[in-house]
């Protein structure tokens, strides 16, 4: 429902930062070839024609004081353009997605059923076999038929509740062999 | 009496270049320290000379385009130990991937149970599995 709007904005994000780049590329540009070019007239403001050692240390046209003076006005230009942006769209602010606890991004997809129910169904395992302090043949079979069907996050969340409770020492492993 | 002892100085001394040649072989069973938080042992070793019910290993679960490990080790005994840990990092699993049948493995976990560091050692010194 919200995609399309919300694709749609973030595409006018996309060209108003863009055309701000371009416009603060162009001020720029433009004070660098100013500031390098010969003086048209002679005059008490005029550069001396012959630089000394010291002056001539000091590359010709350097950007780095007008950089610095152009990032500002970059900035504010895009928080700016961006502000405006976000306001005709009706949100308060950017959609935060942070990443999960290995860094990966958030899903965009909006979990099955399916994954709802084996989720559910895995944590069910363990807290079972918590509560009865135990992790045997059955819970790892049970266990097993279920990590297919989760997402890696999923997966992640029931395999270390597992983990974690055994080596914290509220499960006894009881299986023939491995853990699962 | 003499030829007997004579033969069998020469056969001892034709071992000697056999023996020297060899290469390093080393023994490692598994073992757990749980106050670093780390389990290691070679599978050959752990499997040839630990106490019953010690084991070693890693299993890489994978589903679709997706995949998790889980590492366990187990020193067995009167008072058994066991720890696990378990990661869906690439990493992670790339590290599990690669034990063999007579690998080296040594695994560290924090205090969620999630794997931290996985190292698997395939060297000619490993033991290799009894039958």
């Amino acid at each position: 429902m919200n995609g399309g709007r919300t694709k749609a904005g973030r595409g006018a994000i996309a060209l108003v930062l863009v055309t701000a780049l371009g416009v603060a590329a162009g001020e720029w540009h433009g004070r660098r070839h100013a500031s390098s070019s010969p003086p048209a007239t002679e005059g008490p403001d005029a550069e001396p024609a012959t630089a000394t050692a010291a002056g001539n240390c000091e590359p010709r046209g350097a950007p780095a004081a007008n950089a610095a003076v152009d990032m500002d006005a970059l900035t504010a230009v895009v928080r700016r353009a961006v502000a405006e942006q976000f306001e005709a769209s009706g949100r308060k602010e950017p959609p935060t997605e942070a990443p999960d606890a290995h860094g990966r991004p958030p899903s965009k997809l909006a979990p099955t059923p399916e994954a709802v129910a084996a989720l559910a169904h895995g944590r069910t395992v363990v807290d079972t076999a918590r509560a009865q302090g135990r992790w045997t043949d059955d819970d790892a079979e049970a266990l097993r038929s279920v990590l297919p069907q989760l997402d890696d996050a999923s997966r992640d969340e029931v395999l270390q509740s597992l983990t974690k409770a055994v080596n914290l020492g509220e499960l006894t492993v009881e299986t023939r062999g491995r853990l699962l | 009496m003499k030829r007997a002892l004579t033969l069998s100085m020469f056969v001892a001394i034709a071992a000697i270049p056999v023996l020297a040649s060899a290469g390093t072989k080393s023994s490692n069973p598994v073992s757990i320290d749980t106050v670093n938080r780390r389990a290691s042992g070679s599978t050959g070793s752990t499997r040839n000379t630990s106490p019953s019910g010690s084991y070693i290993g890693c299993q890489v679960i994978a589903s679709g385009a997706s995949s998790s490990v889980v590492c366990s080790a187990r020193v067995g005994g009167a008072s058994p130990v066991f720890r696990s840990c378990s990661s869906s990092t690439a990493a992670m699993v790339t590290a599990a991937a690669a034990i063999g049948t007579d690998s080296d493995i040594v695994f560290y976990w924090d205090t969620s149970g999630v794997c931290s560091t996985i190292y698997t050692s395939n060297y000619s010194d490993n033991e290799p599995k009894a039958p």
